[in-house]
């Protein structure tokens, strides 16, 4: 695919996205039309995680020394800032993307390609954006909700997005052939047994010791989405009240 | 300056600082309950019990610092309504077994963190009152509370873990659960106790 080719899907799918359909019930339950199809799929991913990821974040966290570990959850926060920064400028954020642009500078020499990460001793502000939340600051809806087998939760928005930040990611024109994709792969893997060890208990909390851990994982996900969104400024008078259904 | 302009100067120096003086107490309100409920709750974690005695005095707590009756019935969504009040009674009780016994397990790895209470916002109802969890060499944990002193007296009415409001989650989780059981509340309630 050429530049002008990818810039043309990205033009598209913010299009789709932007026309996408109204919303609908709760923030924490979301419009969510293809249960159907989705809770075979959550399944799946679960059974994924109980068979293969589960056991090897495990044998990751209790095997590899905490060095190595500290190592590779430096290179894969590292290696999301190019999608960070080119986010922060599309949704005209200008204080991070300077802050982006510091980390990864600071990051990329004196933390050695992002093996170390002394931008956060200098206390360089640590962001995460990415196109699904450019979206919504475009002014794109949700949409419905859906749990992608191996992907897991999205929506049309954030699905929109995830396409969207592999075009627009540089790292992803960086090499060509076996070795680039290999290296993809790679940091794909890292990233999922990196997150599934750093935040263990609480996906062990959703997955297995709720009463429904399809609901469980929907409810999370679109809470911490609609937090992303904000950044972290979510409307303290737009929530729901406790009294608002009168006294129990 | 005369006497009379004196005295209305000094009223109307009163008057614009009043309302400023009764805000700025009743934020520090709501941080200090804040503070006084995060420094329980390290204290309950890190006090060595079994889980029951842990659950025990979690349900306390929430029952000293919050209205849990009201909480409950908030995770109930629209299904709350028209229940029989001895049903309410026995799924309160079950709903505060369930979180505490929750949070218990949630927060049983925890034992080296400490609090650091930061702002307080006026919100429509009260206070929001960040606070950071710190975790030693993970970043820190941010925990914002919602406070409100509508019952007569500070109170904690939700707390959100990154962004995540556990009220919120609750009616989530609950609502979807009793529309698969086809909106029956006595079943629901048993599934319930039977968590606890």
């Amino acid at each position: 695919m050429n530049r002008l080719q990818s810039l043309a899907s990205v033009v598209a799918l913010s299009l789709l996205a932007l026309s996408g359909c109204a919303q609908s019930t709760t923030v924490e339950n979301g419009y969510d039309p293809a249960q159907y199809l989705n809770r075979p799929f959550h399944a799946f991913n679960k059974g994924l995680d109980t068979a293969i990821i589960r056991p090897v974040s495990k044998v990751y966290g209790a095997a590899v020394p905490a060095t190595i570990k500290h190592v590779v959850d430096n290179e894969v926060r590292f290696l999301s800032l190019p999608k960070t920064l080119v986010n922060s400028v599309l949704q005209g954020n200008v204080e991070r993307t300077g802050d982006t642009a510091a980390r990864i500078l600071v990051n990329a020499t004196i933390g050695g390609l992002g093996a170390l990460d002394p931008a956060t001793e200098m206390n360089i502000p640590e962001h995460d954006e990415d196109f699904g939340q450019t979206l919504a600051v475009w002014g794109a809806n949700q949409g419905p909700y859906y749990e992608l087998p191996l992907l897991g939760p999205s929506s049309s928005r954030d699905f929109a997005g995830t396409v969207g930040d592999f075009i627009l990611n540089p790292l992803s024109y960086v090499g060509s052939g076996t070795g680039s994709t290999l290296l993809g792969a790679g940091r794909r893997a890292a990233s999922i047994v990196d997150t599934r060890h750093s935040f263990s208990d609480a996906i062990d909390q959703a997955l297995y010791g709720s009463p429904d851990s399809y609901v469980t994982v929907r409810n999370l996900y679109l809470q911490r989405r609609n937090n992303a969104i904000l950044n972290g400024k979510v409307d303290v008078d737009a929530r729901p009240d406790i009294y608002e259904g009168g006294e129990f | 300056m005369n006497r009379r302009s004196f005295l209305a100067l000094t009223v109307a120096g009163l008057a614009t600082t009043a309302p400023r003086i009764a805000f700025a107490q009743s934020a520090e309100a709501a941080q200090d309950l804040v503070r006084r409920v995060s420094d329980e709750m390290l204290t309950l974690i890190r006090t060595p019990s079994n889980s029951a005695q842990k659950q025990a005095a979690f349900m306390s707590m929430m029952d000293r610092y919050s209205n849990m009756r009201q909480i409950a019935g908030f995770a109930l969504g629209r299904y709350g309504n028209g229940m029989s009040e001895a049903l309410k009674l026995r799924y309160i009780e079950a709903f505060k077994r369930f979180v505490a016994a929750t949070y218990v397990n949630r927060f049983s790895e925890y034992s080296g963190e400490t609090i650091d209470v930061g702002n307080a916002r006026e919100t429509r109802n009260g206070y929001a009152v960040e606070t950071s969890v710190m975790r030693g060499s993970q970043p820190p944990l941010s925990v914002r509370w919602q406070i409100s002193d509508r019952s007569g007296s500070p109170q904690v009415e939700d707390f959100d873990i990154e962004g995540v409001s556990m009220a919120m989650s609750q009616r989530g989780e609950f609502t979807s659960l009793i529309n698969s059981y086809g909106g029956d509340m006595e079943k629901f309630v048993q599934y319930l106790e039977s968590r606890g």
